[in-house]
């Protein structure tokens, strides 16, 4: 049982361009005559077939563009990304999707909830589609054809009733078999009006008239060879967008098409069992110009809205350059889903995975508003000099610590960068002389590099805080070094 | 009756000449045995704001929390929130810290900040969130959000704000002025939660920090007889009669 959906639309009223509003009439066109007209090209009398001048004579303000075989790849992948819910069984046509849902029926209740449920997705979607129902992939291509409401075609059970499909192809014109110009003609001359004519003729004279292909589509269209068709395969990264046409100019219009694309993100997730750990935001602008937004996350389970509300709290502080033509979330990192074990008694558990949940989160918060340098970690590293002792590293980096701290008199905080003190007497002055307490400690390294030779003193200042002084034996300055908090 | 049993019962009201039972409940000890008297809650509390006014840095206010902190650190988190210098990790781990379980946060503007304490507060992810706003002008509102977010989601908020702020009112349950008296760390209880408050301390710095080296005239010398040693200085041990035996790091 086979659904066919086609989008006679799809590129019209989804191409983009600088500022062109959905609403004007367009048309796409092939050897100089029209092959399709949207909505408002037809309400001015534009149909499929005519010439280019005519269409221009009815119409001076039609625009007329070639159609992009890859754009229309690219929709139907977005859109057969959408439809892999309903069957695994799907196929990719030039002009539409080609669903088996013989094996859903059961989970959606019958094969009417499962239509519904698709009318809606696209009625949603603003997209035009045509649907046809048969018992083999073309008849359900050729069905879409016909103007029939194809819940006619299923039997009182809610089945498809064979019968009706046949009597219905049968009566489908003859132009509507996909096969060559050639051929079309040659059946035209012999007066063959309607597909049930060319089927009730014999197959082998068929065969001997217009080669093997033609009686093995003929077979195909009504169920009796087998037609394999390569199956689609949702995509190893994520990428989803979303058109306005120049429609949209402040950024909290954006929450709905980003909540929308989240939930196809989550949808993705989902039927992957991974986890993303990177979200790349496009914000393309009528002028050609676009704006990226890359935000990491590092969550363990998917939340829709913990996103929803990041991505948020980004935006906050990004401003739009203009109008708003498309919006493109793509995603390429990914990680499998964690499977964690819950511990049998609450309390014996070593490592709280709930309480690590929340901290990726509020460290994805803070990431999010404050930037990305804005959380570290201190960690040790084997160096000589002590500003060189302490990095700073990314709270999720998983460089292990090795190194251990020597036991020495040091102050708990370092200054960020030594402050130059002022002499008098030969004493240090911080606003006041500086009492030295006890040194020097020598340090003496790095002659490699830079030769640094220190004698470090601990201090009192006048206001009572200790404070870990320094003189530089080669420049003979004094230097603040850190406090001992 | 059971109206002001259970009236008795609640926390939060304060009884003159009884020491508060429940505030003792949610604390950690300080690590030394005269600040743990002296607070009603027999250590620092471990839910709402503690408030620590003090000017200058380098007094050993964050040795007074390291005993704390180290503790807290072993298997909670800890965020350490615009600290006014660089931590030098090496000291840090020699305290006791993990390193592993802190995480620094650095914000521009107040408003961030504010945000950002109280994102961090409401966690309920961290043992303890060290904020430091030096000179900036708090509204009570805003401090009053802060306290609410670390009592109710039992998270330790040390609040660093500048000594001034003292005459200024303030929701925290616990605020201590630090100064400096002779080589000595001064704390004054401004305010505690469960009885009278007013205590003042004097707390030693670490005898190694303030070990004074002699000049030449206290030198051992050698007095030219033969039958005697060399005198050796003794190495001048700080004591006062206020503490014994207490140290800090």
């Amino acid at each position: 049982m086979w659904l066919y959906v086609r989008f006679p639309l799809l590129l019209l009223d989804r191409e983009p361009g600088a500022g062109v509003a959905i609403n004007e009439p367009q048309a796409l066109l092939a050897q100089r005559s029209i092959l399709e007209a949207n909505r408002a090209a037809q309400a001015a009398g534009i149909r499929p077939g005519q010439s280019l001048t005519t269409a221009r004579s009815l119409c001076p303000g039609l625009q007329c563009r070639a159609p992009c075989a890859d754009r229309m790849q690219k929709q139907l992948e977005q859109l057969a990304l959408w439809a892999y819910r309903f069957t695994s069984e799907l196929c990719l046509t030039p002009e539409g999707l080609l669903l088996n849902v013989a094996g859903s029926l059961k989970l959606f209740n019958g094969f009417l909830p499962l239509y519904r449920r698709f009318q809606w997705g696209f009625r949603k979607r603003r997209i035009p589609a045509v649907y046809g129902l048969g018992h083999s992939p073309l008849a359900a291509e050729l069905v879409s054809h016909s103007t029939t409401d194809i819940s006619t075609l299923l039997n009182e059970h809610g089945l498809l009733d064979k019968n009706a499909v046949i009597h219905l192809l049968n009566n489908l014109p003859v132009k509507y078999l996909p096969c060559e110009d050639k051929h079309q003609q040659q059946l035209a001359t012999l007066g063959l009006q309607t597909i049930g004519a060319v089927n009730a003729l014999p197959h082998a004279a068929l065969t001997r008239r217009f080669g093997p292909p033609f009686s093995t589509l003929l077979n195909r269209l009504y169920g009796i060879e087998a037609d394999p068709r390569k199956t689609f395969r949702p995509p190893d990264y994520f990428y989803s967008e979303r058109q306005f046409n120049g429609s949209l100019t402040r950024a909290e219009e954006l929450r709905f098409p980003i909540a929308a694309l989240l939930g196809e993100l989550d949808y993705f997730l989902q039927l992957k069992q991974w986890v993303n750990r990177h979200m790349d935001w496009q914000f393309r602008y009528c002028d050609g110009q676009s704006d990226t937004l890359s935000m990491p996350v590092s969550h363990q389970h998917v939340d829709r809205r913990r996103l929803l509300r990041l991505v948020l709290l980004k935006l906050e502080k990004f401003t739009l350059q203009g109008p708003v033509d498309a919006l493109i979330l793509q995603c390429h990192r990914f990680e499998p889903v964690a499977q964690r074990n819950d511990e049998l008694f609450q309390h014996s558990a070593v490592f709280d995975h709930q309480r690590h949940e929340r901290y990726l989160a509020v460290l994805d918060k803070l990431e999010a508003r404050l930037g990305e340098n804005s959380v570290w970690q201190p960690a040790l590293c084997n160096e000589h000099l002590p500003e060189q002792t302490t990095t700073q590293r990314h709270p999720l980096a998983n460089t292990p610590y090795s190194a251990r701290a020597e036991s020495t008199t040091r102050p708990l905080w370092l200054l960020p960068e030594a402050y130059h003190l002022r002499e008098q007497d030969g004493i240090p002055c911080w606003y006041k002389p500086l009492q030295l307490l006890q040194g020097p400690e020598r340090i003496d390294n790095q002659w490699w590099q830079q030769r640094q030779v220190r004698d470090y003193y601990i201090a009192r200042a006048d206001s009572g805080a200790l404070c870990w002084v320094y003189r530089d034996c080669l420049q003979q300055r004094w230097y603040l070094h850190g406090l001992f908090g | 009756m059971s109206h002001l049993s259970k009236l008795l019962q609640n926390p939060q009201l304060w009884r003159s000449g009884r020491r508060n039972q429940a505030a003792g409940h949610n604390s950690i000890g300080t690590g030394l045995r005269r600040l743990d008297q002296a607070l009603h809650s027999r250590g620092w509390p471990l839910a709402g704001s503690t408030e620590l006014l003090c000017d200058h840095f380098g007094l050993g206010e964050l040795s007074l929390l390291t005993p704390a902190l180290a503790q807290l650190s072993q298997q909670q988190a800890i965020v350490w929130l615009n600290p006014p210098f660089k931590p030098y990790a090496p000291a840090l781990q020699q305290a006791g810290i993990n390193l592993e379980h802190c995480l620094f946060v650095h914000c521009n503007g107040l408003s961030d900040q504010l945000w950002a304490a109280e994102e961090l507060l409401r966690a309920t992810a961290f043992a303890a969130v060290l904020n430091w706003s030096d000179n900036s002008k708090l509204a009570d509102r805003d401090l009053r959000r802060l306290q609410l977010a670390a009592r109710e989601q039992q998270c330790w908020h040390i609040h660093f704000r500048a000594a001034a702020t003292a005459q200024q009112s303030s929701p925290a349950p616990l605020r201590i002025g630090l100064t400096s008296q002779n080589k000595q760390l001064q704390l004054n209880v401004l305010k505690q939660a469960g009885g009278p408050a007013g205590q003042q301390l004097l707390i030693a710095r670490a005898a190694h920090l303030l070990h004074e080296q002699k000049p030449p005239e206290y030198w051992p010398q050698h007095t030219g007889n033969s039958k005697s040693r060399l005198l050796l200085a003794r190495l001048p041990r700080v004591k006062t009669p206020l503490d014994a035996g207490v140290e800090l790091h």
